[in-house]
């Protein structure tokens, strides 16, 4: 019995017994039983094992979907953030444009409108402006039978000065006297026409001037409101586009962590190839205690043979108990 | 309407053919001026009128009366011009298109003075005969009893006829006859 053999069995609180017969074949009952046990190692290895990688297979699927959902997003949000950014008239901001100009339009058939109507108003102030002077030719007339009428009474006193040789006069004076009231009272007559036309026109014309206020201050209101409606829509626009480019980075930054991780996850690997070699050393070092007790050759051969199963530099390194180099590239190859 | 003007002077000369109305050999008919001053129509004898005038370029003078507008330069000759409605004991006249400075002569110690009347406005003349006129009432008129000649019946109405003389007294007529000969001597 070698000293690996009974350091074992040591450690695992078994009596040392004395060693059986080399050359019979009779096994001895610790070394089976001890057998068992590795069988037992192998086993509880090989279950950690493989619940260690069911659970970090399951984790990297669960990774790869948020990964691939993450990827499907952000290719969303880009999309949706290249067509709010599209040129001419396919984007958003086009759209926008499109809809200034569209206002713009409306407003311009508003104002030529109004324009119009303000042709419409200068006639009637043009018609104001007739009636005013229909009323002075009127006033002036009157004027002139006033006149008259002094003149007329002026030439019967004269004639009444004449005597009797200014009778007849005194008749034509008085019949021009007449036609001087007459006339004078047909120029009211007039008078009283214009006035109640030119009232009429002047209440149209207040009405025109009223109205024009109004036109412009509603079309300056109308303006105004438009323009602010489509400014605020163009400002949403813009936040949204913002936001959306900010949600694209932020989408990366996270699709690269899971990436990160996936990669991480690989450590599973190599702790299950680890336990593996140790599995397969158990289960040989089972199979040579089913015979007996192992030869001092035989255990040098497991060791060995552990040795060589090893597929990296660090396995071998703990194996022969050495301190790890301070160069650990080795220790990251990549699968 | 007919009121082409050879047909009316036509007309016109004709009644004057017939010179019934304006016959001064009528005996007692007298004519008159109807005029308008503070609301009312009066009525004044002809035969003091020079001429009527439009109302206009009046200078105010100082420190008179206030039935005294002021005077007037007719023809190169200062006038006197009176208010006839404050005169007459009314608000003065408020000028207007109608209102006219009627010139009326006026005798004092044998020498004859113009002077210019503001009335609202002038009417007509008209010949009436004793039969129209009717003394001045001794109550019932709204202005002074001296201030009256006669009331007349014009177009069936009872018109004031001005006691003129009296309207523009000797002593006021020689006081602005003062104002004017010196006015004048100054020119």
């Amino acid at each position: 019995m070698d000293s690996l053999a009974r350091r074992t069995l040591h450690a695992l609180g078994w009596q040392d017994e004395a060693p059986g017969s080399e050359d019979g074949h009779v096994t001895s009952p610790a070394a089976q039983q001890l057998s068992v046990l590795t069988g037992i190692w192998a086993r509880q290895i090989d279950a950690a094992r493989s619940h260690g990688s069911g659970s970090v297979d399951k984790l990297t699927g669960l990774f790869a979907g948020i990964e691939r959902q993450l990827a499907e997003a952000i290719e969303m949000t880009e999309q949706a953030a290249k067509a709010m950014q599209g040129s001419g008239d396919s984007g958003m901001a086009g759209a926008v444009d499109v809809a200034r100009e569209r206002l713009q339009h409306v407003m311009g058939m508003i104002e030529s409108a109004v324009a119009s109507n303000h042709a419409l108003f200068e006639q009637v102030t043009q018609a104001v402006q007739a009636v005013r002077e229909l009323n002075e030719t009127a006033q002036s007339v009157e004027k002139i039978s006033q006149m008259t009428t002094l003149l007329s009474i002026n030439a019967r006193i004269e004639a009444a000065r004449a005597g009797e040789a200014g009778q007849g006069f005194a008749v034509v004076a008085d019949e021009v006297r007449r036609l001087a009231a007459q006339s004078r009272q047909e120029s009211q007559t007039i008078m009283a026409r214009v006035a109640r036309i030119e009232a009429v026109i002047q209440g149209t014309s207040d009405a025109a001037e009223a109205l024009k206020q109004r036109d412009r201050e509603l079309i300056e209101r109308s303006r105004s409101d438009m323009s602010g409606i489509v400014d605020e829509l163009g400002d949403s626009m813009q936040r949204v586009m913002e936001t959306s480019v900010s949600l694209c980075d932020i989408g990366q930054a996270a699709r690269m962590s899971v990436t990160e991780a996936l990669i991480q996850f690989q450590f599973q690997d190599r702790v299950s190839q680890r336990l593996h070699h140790v599995q397969l050393s158990a289960e040989r070092l089972g199979e040579v205690l089913q015979r007996d007790w192992p030869q001092a050759q035989q255990v040098d051969a497991l060791n060995a043979n552990l040795l060589s199963s090893y597929t990296m530099p660090e396995e071998g390194r703990i194996h022969r108990n050495e301190a790890e180099p301070d160069d650990d590239s080795d220790g990251l190859v990549m699968f | 309407m007919d009121i082409t003007v050879p047909h009316v002077v036509r007309e016109a000369s004709a009644r004057g053919d017939l010179a019934a109305r304006g016959n001064p050999a009528r005996q007692g008919t007298a004519q008159y001026l109807t005029f308008h001053a503070a609301q009312a129509t009066y009525a004044m004898g002809i035969g003091t009128i020079r001429e009527i005038i439009e109302y206009g370029s009046i200078t105010t003078i100082p420190l008179m009366p206030a039935f005294i507008r002021g005077v007037i330069n007719l023809r190169g000759a200062v006038v006197p011009v009176i208010d006839l409605a404050a005169r007459l004991g009314f608000p003065p006249a408020a000028p207007s298109r109608r209102t006219c400075i009627v010139i009326v002569e006026m005798g004092h110690e044998g020498e004859l003075f113009e002077m210019g009347l503001v009335v609202d406005g002038v009417s007509e003349v008209l010949e009436l005969s004793p039969a129209d006129l009717e003394p001045p009432p001794t109550f019932g008129a709204n202005i002074r009893s001296d201030f009256i000649q006669n009331m007349a019946r014009i177009h069936g109405n009872f018109v004031i006829v001005m006691r003129l003389e009296q309207v523009l007294s000797i002593d006021e007529v020689s006081h602005l006859a003062r104002m004017g000969l010196t006015t004048e001597a100054r020119e």
